[in-house]
């Protein structure tokens, strides 16, 4: 069976062939939790999926740059160091990421690789099957249309999946997600017009009920050229919580710490775990010098790293995707997430 | 897999989810459907959970061997307990037994140590760390109100039209009020700052008054002097049953200006704000409490949300920010030696029969406090049996406490870690973290949510609630085990629980007490009080503090809370992460006495007081005024508390660690 | 792939006490066929792990034409410095390198060459020193300056004595307290540039040292009249990975343990949070 690159499933049978799937690979995909909350867990069953949703309020950068992650284990063989790097992940399915968080994952393969490969995201990374969905009804911090971050891709997904309905739009972004299709027995008819249009109408209408608006250019031009008024840091410095949510929760963020955890045999683990750079500690020296000391620094820094052409230039896309979780997670009011710090700087200079 | 659960690190209780892979907690993240943090958590949030698999976790009982603490069963652990303490009984009586629970752990724990202490061991001795901060708050609310827990909601501040944050920082020690405080002030709210120290956030508020440290409640009464005298008092719903201003007419603000050093158009202004602008949240913290007028500030204020109509409506109230995740649920449950479970008195009849239903027994009288039980250690204390409280450095004057802890016969403390007073005990056992045990606490608000298991105890460690059920068996008596029977035994115990059902906890957020939507409409106080009113009792004889600055001391030292570090930084200080963040000990002072004693920001410097000296950096910063030093307390490095004083507020017991006279060297 | 976070095994070799709290280390890695091919440019570091404490990175100390060996010299100020302090030889350090870019040392030959160290900044210099040392024909004048802040905390004293007997070339030390023993200069580093004559249009500076140093040693510099890109220095950050990836140690959008730690003070300067 040859599928076509835009595909047409009814939605039952798509599940039934994930269903299938979940026998031999584990599939991840979105549940409610009691009390409403979205959490992406392994599931036994393709009935515990939730479609009411539109994101986790946790990053799926999760299920690659876990926020704690075995970086090697070590005993002592006489007064020998023995190390060794972790088991290798077993291939799974993430079943019903959304746009920005695909999108989050591009610019994180970007990050991961190069001179220096991080072997343990991109084993993770490879052995991650990927079917997206594309968002029909955003939330009202959404703004991925400021950000190229959807609400549906171009590319970047194994399988986007675009509810139609009764049916999915099945497009097919890799040739492990042609595989998928064809091993768990997927019937695909090929999309017709009137699919396709449909889509473009949905997504147009997705389109227009994004509220925040982040018009990039501006700050990020005052950003490059250091053209913020240091005042204006400084308030802002002022009123950050220097929780570090903004950067826990966004898909492009990856900062790490290392640390060891030894156990009283002699054993011992060596972790990395999620760093912010809205935390003093961040970088601070052991002789005790802070060259990021005060939080206008450090939220001035986090800026830098988002929205300056140097980095964009580097990374071929801005540090933000438009997820909107920033939006969420600041203690702060909707005073430093990206929509707002964006509006306060274009409208200051 | 995520487990919803309930922070563990403050006050707020924020709702988040723990995250597990193969039995270890790798994260924590904000519960985005919590009514209160809305997906939101603050660093300690994020980061806390570190501290569970931290290397230094204590994995199985240990007990005194000579000079050593060496691995020991629970079996062995249990009897030793059982059996020194059954000796100590029968040597000296019951009442040379001191039980010290704490703040910390679930309701249910505390109340299982309330009635293993009360009625197992018979002893009247039994008491918590709210003594520490919030002794002043329990006696004045449960006077007043017949309950000592907040009248208002966290929420309650979203609706406020104006808010007065008294010796306390929000965004410091509970940083989700502190949000709320923020978004009010940004939506241009008008926020009254009194405090010694000018916070990060204070710029943002409208008025700061910057009183001498200790002179809080000639500030307070020149308040209601200005409101009465103005006649701008509205008792509002409440009412007042008797509004006696006796004493307070010599408060003028012109006097007040010359006590505290605020300036008295400041006070005019305040007052204004507070009569005028609508309703009113007052918080008010540990700044206001740890002082030798701890009860008197606390009535002041009280006086204050009365006389302002500010009780018994919604967007208005009075809240002491509780300081731990659960020192509420340990008011509730009774674990402060005046009180019975319920915030009842112990000395009333009617209570005792109550509980004596379900306990047998229980003492008549109230017995001693924390700080009285290490004051009368190896005296009429000659054992102590401390839950999940780093005594040894959580009490002033810590080379006096450190020493009391060695005079006891016996000590047995019950942790995580081997603190510095475990490392003291005779017997320690090693206890279960949040994440390996169910229950509740109770956030700063009266807030009953639910504390789920996440994995299994690390190592042999048990829960506290286990534990003390454990000894209690030894002592052949039988304690429900299933936290669900103990909260429904509890709420035959605990009257202003009886309204829940259980189930309802599940919900997110949880309920708060007295009812589910006890918060809403006419404001907790309301809910609490029913049909009666308050009492208007202005307390007008301040005693001076005990140590002021003199010619030898010529400074005013006084502590406050950083962010980082919570309780004795037991907890805290074993996250990775929160480590990091705040490694050294700083000692602040006003700008113009640097430059008058020749010293700089970055210098090292040592504290003096009377009880001992503290080697720190100097910060030299505009934010506390000429003659006054600001000392963070509860760091690792250098402990605040081993240089303040010990001396006991009468009323409440409360010992004045806020404020003692010290002088600066270099160091 | 390999994984980038695992360190190989070394073996202390030696180690010698340079002052009351530092140490230099001589290490070769445990795995023959890695310890042949292991070479690293001055300027490098490494990432030395003491297993159980943790990981802290370190320049090289010694000259890079020195077969199958390094040094690392070792200030205890952190949790992992302390503990390799307590190590003894024969023990074992995890070791991932070398990282990081290098001093410019072909791009120099010709010219006058100065260098400027300040306490613990000297050993990464001194691995540039010893090979250029090794081609002394193919530099002009060549000058070095050390300060310390005491004549006991001068690192590699042995060396220094050398240094000062050596006709070709100009080797001049202060220290901020003297004691009783010490006859040369008083003062910060910078104070010896007085005593120097230098042609600044032939002169390429080295700088190394604590970061209040550096900014000095800049300053007066460009007072001099050095090209910005005649001068050369080492910046310092909090670091984890040395590869770029933890975030740290960035500086704008460089990274100080890929595209660093040398740079010129022209790509200093650029830096947008210098």
């Amino acid at each position: 069976m040859q599928v076509s690159a835009k595909a047409i499933v009814p939605k039952t049978l798509f599940l039934e062939g994930l269903a299938r799937c979940m026998k031999k690979t584990e599939v991840i995909a979105p549940v409610k939790m009691k009390g409403g909350d979205i959490t992406f867990e392994p599931i036994s069953n393709v009935r515990q999926i939730t479609f009411d949703y539109v994101n986790d309020h946790d990053p799926l950068k999760r299920f690659f740059i876990p926020a704690r992650e075995e970086l090697f284990s070590y005993h002592f063989s006489g007064n020998k160091p023995v190390a060794k790097s972790p088991p290798q992940p077993k291939p799974r399915v993430l079943f019903g990421i959304r746009s920005c968080d695909l999108q989050g994952l591009a610019h994180m393969d970007g990050f991961f690789q190069g001179a220096f490969e991080d072997q343990l995201y991109w084993q993770r990374r490879q052995q991650t099957l990927t079917i997206s969905l594309a968002c029909t009804e955003p939330l009202d911090t959404c703004f991925c249309i400021c950000c190229n971050g959807g609400p549906w891709l171009e590319h970047g997904f194994d399988l986007q999946l675009t509810d139609l309905g009764e049916t999915f739009l099945v497009e097919i972004g890799s040739a492990a997600g042609r595989r998928f299709l064809e091993e768990w027995h997927v019937p695909c008819q090929s999309a017709k017009r009137k699919d396709l249009q449909l889509r473009q109408e949905l997504m147009q209408k997705c389109d227009e009920k994004m509220i925040p608006t982040a018009y990039l250019a501006k700050a990020c031009i005052q950003i490059t050229n250091n053209r913020v008024r240091e005042e204006l840091w400084d308030e802002m410095g002022a009123e950050c919580f220097s929780c570090g949510g903004c950067t826990h929760v966004c898909p492009c963020c990856t900062c790490f710490d290392v640390y060891d955890c030894p156990q009283e045999d002699g054993q011992g683990t060596r972790y990395r775990c999620w760093d912010s750079c809205q935390y003093a500690g961040f970088t601070r020296e052991a002789s005790g010098h802070n060259p990021r000391a005060k939080a206008k620094e450090r939220v001035k820094r986090r800026f830098y790293h988002k929205l300056s052409y140097a980095y964009i230039q580097q990374d071929g896309h801005p540090g933000c995707v438009g997820c909107g979780r920033c939006i969420t997670v600041c203690q702060a009011f909707n005073q430093l997430d990206v929509p707002a710090v964006v509006k306060r700087l274009r409208r200051d200079g | 897999m995520k487990i919803q659960t309930t922070c563990p690190f403050c006050g707020c209780g924020c709702g988040m989810l723990l995250e597990v892979e193969a039995n270890q907690v790798i994260s924590a993240s904000p519960q985005r459907s919590h009514p209160l943090s809305r997906g939101t958590l603050c660093i300690k949030g994020w980061n806390g959970h570190q501290i569970i698999h931290h290397p230094q976790r204590l994995t199985q009982p240990l007990i005194r061997n000579r000079q050593k603490l060496v691995p020991a069963s629970w079996r062995q652990a249990i009897t030793l307990v059982h059996d020194r303490l059954a000796k100590l009984r029968d040597d000296h009586g019951a009442d040379c037994i001191g039980v010290i629970g704490s703040v910390k752990t679930t309701t249910e724990e505390a109340y299982l140590l309330n009635r293993l202490a009360r009625s197992v061991l018979g002893t009247p001795h039994v008491d918590s760390l709210v003594r520490y901060d919030h002794a002043p708050s329990v006696r004045v609310l449960q006077a007043q109100m017949g309950y000592a827990t907040a009248c208002a909601g966290i929420l309650d501040i979203e609706k406020a039209s104006v808010i007065l944050i008294a010796g306390a920082n929000p965004k410091a020690q509970a940083a989700r009020v502190g949000s709320y405080i923020f978004q009010a002030a940004k939506r241009g709210i008008p926020v009254i700052h009194i405090d010694p120290r000018q916070q990060e956030h204070t710029p943002l508020y409208t008025l700061f008054m910057q009183p001498r440290p200790g002179t809080d409640l000639a500030l307070f009464n020149a308040l209601l002097h200005v409101i009465i005298a103005r006649g701008w008092q509205d008792p509002g719903v409440l009412g007042i049953s008797h509004l006696r201003d006796d004493g307070l007419q010599r408060f003028t603000p012109e006097y007040a200006e010359q006590v505290c050093g605020v300036p008295a158009h400041q006070i005019v202004q305040a007052a204004e704000l507070m009569a005028k602008s609508g309703p009113g949240v007052i918080i008010y913290g540990t700044g206001v409490t740890q002082q030798v007028n701890g009860t008197a500030n606390v009535q002041a204020l009280w006086n204050l949300a009365l006389l302002t109509g500010n009780m018994g409506r919604e967007g208005a109230g009075l809240i002491p920010l509780l300081s731990a995740n659960n020192m509420q649920g340990a008011i509730d449950a009774g674990l402060m030696t005046e009180l019975a479970p319920g915030h009842r008195l112990i000395k009333e009849t009617p209570t005792r029969h109550d509980v004596a239903e379900y306990w047998g027994s229980l003492p008549e009288k109230k017995g001693l406090t924390v700080q009285e039980m290490l004051n009368q250690a190896g005296k009429r204390i000659k054992g102590l049996y401390v839950v999940g409280e780093n005594l040894a450095w959580a009490a002033p004057d810590t080379q006096a406490s450190t020493k009391a802890l060695k005079n006891l016969d016996f000590l047995v403390v019950q942790d995580l870690f081997l603190t510095e007073t475990a490392a003291l005990a005779d017997v320690v056992l090693p206890a279960c973290s949040y994440a390996e045990k169910e229950g509740t606490f109770t956030n700063l608000e009266g807030r009953i949510q639910r504390v789920r298991q996440a994995i299994r105890p690390v190592g042999a460690c048990l829960s506290d609630g286990e534990i003390i059920a454990r000894l209690a068996k030894a002592f052949g008596a039988t304690f429900p085990s299933d936290p669900k029977q103990i909260f429904l035994e509890m709420q035959s115990c605990i009257p202003c629980y009886q309204q829940i059902k259980y189930a309802q906890l599940d919900q997110p957020g949880g309920v708060v007490w007295p009812a589910p939507g006890a918060q809403k409409g006419n404001g907790r106080c309301r809910a609490l009080l029913g049909e009666r009113r308050g009492g208007f009792y202005p307390v007008t004889a301040g005693a001076p503090f005990t140590e002021p600055p003199d010619d030898e001391y010529p400074f005013a030292l006084f502590t406050g809370r950083p962010v980082f570090h919570r309780r004795t930084g037991t907890m805290v200080s074993r996250s990775f992460t929160l480590d990091k963040e705040d490694p050294i000990v700083t000692v602040e002072i006003n700008t113009d006495d640097a430059k008058a004693l020749k010293l700089r920001s970055g210098w090292p410097v040592k504290v003096v007081t009377r009880r001992g000296h503290l080697r720190c950096t100097l910060v030299a910063t505009r934010a506390i005024a000429p003659g006054t030093l600001f000392l963070p307390i509860h760091h690792k490095e250098g402990l605040s508390q081993s240089l303040m004083l010990a001396a006991l507020e009468s009323e409440s017991g409360i010992p004045e660690m806020k404020l003692c006279a010290a002088k600066l060297e270099t160091a | 792939m390999e994984n980038l976070y695992l360190p190989d095994l070394a073996l202390i070799d030696r180690i010698v006490d340079e002052t009351s709290d530092t140490k230099t280390f001589t290490l070769h890695f445990a795995n023959k066929a890695l310890n042949r091919r292991f070479s690293f440019k001055s300027g490098q570091f490494v990432e030395a792990t003491v297993f159980g404490v943790g990981e802290a990175p370190f320049g090289f100390a010694s000259n890079p034409h020195t077969p199958q060996q390094f040094d690392i010299t070792v200030r205890a100020i952190g949790a992992v410095t302390h503990a390799m302090h307590a190590l003894k030889e024969g023990d074992y350090l995890g070791i991932r390198g070398p990282l990081g870019n290098s001093f410019p040392l072909e791009e120099v030959t010709d010219q006058d060459i100065l260098f400027i160290a300040g306490g613990i900044g000297l050993p990464p210099l001194k691995s540039l020193i010893e090979p250029m040392l090794d081609r002394r024909d193919e530099f002009g004048q060549f000058i070095i300056l050390y300060g310390a802040r005491t004549p006991a905390d001068r690192v590699y004293k042995p060396l220094l004595e050398t240094w000062s007997k050596r006709t070709d070339i100009q080797f001049l030390q202060t220290v901020d307290t003297p004691d009783a023993t010490w006859q040369g200069p008083v003062g910060v580093v910078t104070t010896l540039m007085e005593k120097i004559k230098l042609d600044i249009n032939r002169t390429v500076a080295f700088t190394c040292g604590p970061p209040v140093m550096i900014r000095f040693v800049i300053q007066d510099l460009l007072g001099m009249g050095f090209a910005e890109d005649r001068i050369i220095s080492t910046l310092e950050r909090y670091m984890k990975c040395g590869v770029g990836k933890c975030g740290h140690c960035a500086i704008g959008h460089k990274y100080i343990c890929v595209d660093g730690p040398v740079f010129s003070y022209r790509q200093i300067k650029r830096l947008p949070e210098r």
